[in-house]
């Protein structure tokens, strides 16, 4: 019997969990007397249809539920396949496309969290081994002490930028007024998807030569870059002139730092 | 309560209580075999037994050509998941590595060891989210007997490397180690995703393997 086995699925109810269940997925506020009028609880994910055939798991517990996440892994290969090739702006080549092209046509509200996931794990190896790599070339003799600490580094610098740079963004938009459409996990989707051209940049970085090196780097930020403010530019703009000033600076900001943290902390 | 501080029931207790005989006395069930008297070395060997067949039938050819999910051999020794075999595959991996390690050991050991156990339960959950009929810990059981070829390779550059140093023989090695165990853990996990979604569900049994792979050559 799987159910007896799948001590992580809290399914007390005897149903099979259905990946087309959408649970609901409010976090919300535990204290009983807060007022309904008050802003609304911090949603990280957004809200969810009830479905009346499951119950809806604990509120204080959504984090540890397997369901709650299961919306944001229902993908198959051709729609990742889809959205990894148009988020490194190929398509940019037929003007004929909008620039938020990526967000309207292939995210269409339905973001995933398998791809950016995997692509910053993916992101993590590559980043490890090719710098691991170039110390190897460099030097002569092979330190194994910096080879399992620089992939731990490459551990948190990359998922640093994949998920806390979505997390403070989104917490900044919600302070700043809320903007439609740019909830935790689209953030998070889009931020996952620029990695992308950031794994052929460091597959290339293997070649010990600084040039290289800097020049793939800043070609995949460029990209990275890119695909970011293509998609967002639109909606900050909604909002006021100094707050969207402010944001756009953020998020370049965030960008440059990233690509000089690529170069110098693994490839110097 | 009672003045003196003294507890007294408001009803009076029988003691001692009465014995009241059931009804029907308990059956002793007969038929299902009772492990608990049986010799420890008999234990042991019932254990080592169960790890060895289910090592065969996960790591042998003959698993490879099987095109459909209709064996239900192979299915029946695999349901009856275990986390012995995984554990000593997992130390052993984790021993023969720090040990090839010198002065880091004890990271290299605390490193594989969390690695191996951490990336199979991602890549169950992985599994499970989208949307496979998969079982949490057989699905660990069967990855962590697929790092068995694994194991070998890093057992077998070990002793290679007392006598000389060649990257090309330690890469050819590990290389036809890492196609043995992600082509029979692929097999496995394959018949429990749906098809337009098996490439995903693959990639990061790939990805585990080619991680543990790295972590052999460095």
């Amino acid at each position: 019997m799987n159910d007896e086995d799948d001590l992580l699925l809290l399914n007390d109810t005897g149903e099979d969990s259905s990946p087309t269940l959408l649970p609901p997925i409010s976090f919300s506020d535990p204290s009983p007397m807060s007022n309904p009028q008050q802003q609304q609880p911090l949603n990280l994910l957004p809200q969810q249809q009830q479905s009346s055939n499951l119950a809806p798991p604990s509120s204080m517990c959504w984090c540890f539920d397997l369901r709650s996440y299961q919306p944001y892994f229902n993908v198959n290969t051709s729609t990742i396949k889809t959205r990894l090739i148009s988020s490194t702006l190929i398509h940019k080549l037929s003007s004929t496309r909008s620039p938020s092209y990526f967000l309207t046509d292939i995210i269409k509200d339905q973001p995933d969290a398998y791809g950016p996931f995997w692509i910053t794990m993916t992101l993590v190896f590559v980043v490890g081994v090719s710098s691991n790599i170039n110390k190897w070339i460099y030097s002569s003799e092979e330190d194994f002490e910096s080879d399992i600490e620089s992939l731990l580094n490459a551990m948190w610098i990359i998922y640093s930028f994949s998920f806390g740079i979505p997390l403070i963004s989104f917490l900044a938009l919600r302070c700043l007024g809320e903007i439609p459409g740019l909830n935790f996990i689209t953030l998070f989707t889009l931020y996952g998807y620029s990695l992308t051209t950031y794994i052929p940049a460091c597959l290339l970085c293997i070649i010990p030569s600084q040039t290289v090196h800097w020049l793939s780097l800043l070609i995949a930020s460029l990209f990275s870059t890119g695909l970011i403010f293509r998609n967002l530019v639109e909606k900050i703009m909604e909002a006021e002139q100094t707050k969207s000033r402010a944001l756009l600076g953020w998020f370049a900001g965030c960008q440059l730092i990233m690509f000089f943290v690529m170069k110098l902390v693994f490839y110097s | 309560m009672s003045m003196d501080g003294q507890v007294r029931a408001t009803h009076p207790i029988q003691f001692p209580p009465p014995f009241n005989p059931l009804p029907h006395p308990p059956q002793i069930d007969t038929q299902t075999p009772t492990t608990l008297d049986e010799s420890i070395p008999e234990t042991i060997l019932r254990d080592l037994h169960s790890v060895s067949s289910k090592l065969r039938v996960v790591l042998l050819p003959s698993n490879f050509h099987q095109t459909s999910y209709e064996d239900n051999q192979t299915l029946k020794i695999l349901k009856d998941w275990d986390l012995w075999g995984p554990l000593l595959i997992c130390l052993g991996l984790s021993i023969v590595l720090s040990i090839d390690a010198g002065q880091n050991g004890a990271l290299v050991f605390s490193a594989v060891f969390m690695l191996i156990w951490l990336g199979a339960g991602i890549v169950t959950l992985n599994a499970q989210l989208l949307g496979g009929s998969i079982s949490f810990f057989q699905s660990v059981c069967v990855l962590g007997y697929c790092v068995f070829p694994l194991f070998l390779s890093a057992v077998i550059l070990l002793i290679i490397h007392t006598f000389f140093e060649s990257i090309i023989l330690d890469l050819i090695v590990v290389v036809v180690a890492f196609v043995w165990s992600t082509r029979a853990s692929v097999v496995f996990i394959g018949q429990f995703i749906s098809e337009e979604r098996k490439t995903l569900a693959v990639y990061p049994v790939f990805f585990f393997y080619v991680f543990l792979s790295w972590m052999i050559l460095i």
